[in-house]
């Protein structure tokens, strides 16, 4: 018998590499932020029954995001390309075909046009492409997840509050004991701590709405009404 | 596949989601304390004025967007 769905809980499928780190760190913020709930296969262990827990995973998330941004080779000899994401993907698409009402899918890509080489079974779904960039991951999780414009936050709060963490990262992980962010501790660590941040953001923004972002290099701006725009 | 999904759920406050990730009170406080505590890693908003320079940096005990801007600013009059 499947598990009782939460229908805030979020699979989050994602490749786990040092090259992914601020991409994992800005989905962990963004669908925090959402009032969404990250769920990931991190902790669970190997062997016989790491697929059956992995589907169980699957079943008890409303919605499930797939990155497919690692489709090269591995450096690592063998080399060999990854197949887990694609693998859950399958599976979580399986499980949206017979329980439509139960669960939805995204797939999350950095490249444009790779999916329809890299995966043609999938013609005719729009993959939302982030370009590999944390603000990227923030658009698009913001296109993919609707919120009332009351409760929605919006990027520039997303982006504060992101480096906020993304700064507190290693004291984090420091002070779990851990020695990398992709650890199921530091992953539930990351998402307590990425709402607790939200609220110190929102502090920070005190019902003002956002008429502008610009960005400059690699910072953005955030001008307030009152004041004049960027010359 | 979904292209976007409207979410009504209620969005949970900091105590629910320790309390869903079953963590305990030490550990929600430690976590709480990292994240809001003082120092180099805090919050800062940004604003740049009329004139482009980032001003207005708030609670931030690095102060270091004052501080760049106005050796930037410092610099380029020393320049011309």
């Amino acid at each position: 018998m499947p598990p009782r769905v939460s229908p805030d809980a979020v699979f989050v499928n994602i490749p786990y590499d040092e090259r992914f780190r601020r991409l994992y760190l800005a989905y962990i913020v963004d669908l925090t932020m959402l009032g969404l709930e990250p769920r990931a296969t991190l902790g669970i262990p190997g062997g016989e029954r790491r697929l059956d827990r992995i589907l169980a995973l699957i079943q008890s998330c409303r919605y499930s995001i797939h990155d497919l941004s690692r489709v090269q080779l591995d450096r690592t000899p063998p080399c060999t390309p990854r197949f887990n994401m694609l693998f859950e993907l399958g599976l979580a698409v399986t499980w949206a075909k017979l329980n439509p009402r139960q669960h939805s899918w995204f797939v999350f890509e950095s490249r444009v046009r790779r999916v329809q080489k890299s995966l043609s079974d999938l013609d005719g779904t729009d993959p939302n492409i982030h370009d590999g960039t944390v603000e990227g991951v923030m658009q698009e999780i913001c296109n993919a997840f609707v919120r009332s414009r009351a409760r929605r936050p919006s990027v520039p709060e997303m982006i504060q509050t992101y480096r906020g963490l993304s700064r507190k990262l290693n004291a984090i992980t420091a002070a779990a004991g851990a020695k990398s962010v992709f650890e199921a501790r530091i992953f539930e660590d990351l998402c307590f701590a990425a709402k607790a941040a939200t609220s110190r953001v929102r502090a920070d923004f005190p019902r003002i709405p956002l008429r502008q972002i610009t960005s400059r290099s690699r910072r953005t701006t955030f001008t307030r009404p009152g004041q004049d725009a960027l010359q | 596949m979904g292209r976007s999904v409207y979410i009504t759920t209620p969005i949970p406050t900091l105590e629910e989601v320790g309390k869903r990730l079953k963590m305990s009170k030490a550990r929600q406080q430690r976590l709480i304390e990292i994240v809001r505590g003082s120092g180099s890693g805090q919050f800062s908003v940004r604003n740049r004025d009329a004139s482009g320079s980032l001003n207005g940096s708030s609670g931030n005990g690095s102060g270091a967007t004052g501080d760049s801007a106005r050796r930037k600013k410092s610099k380029r009059a020393a320049a011309s």
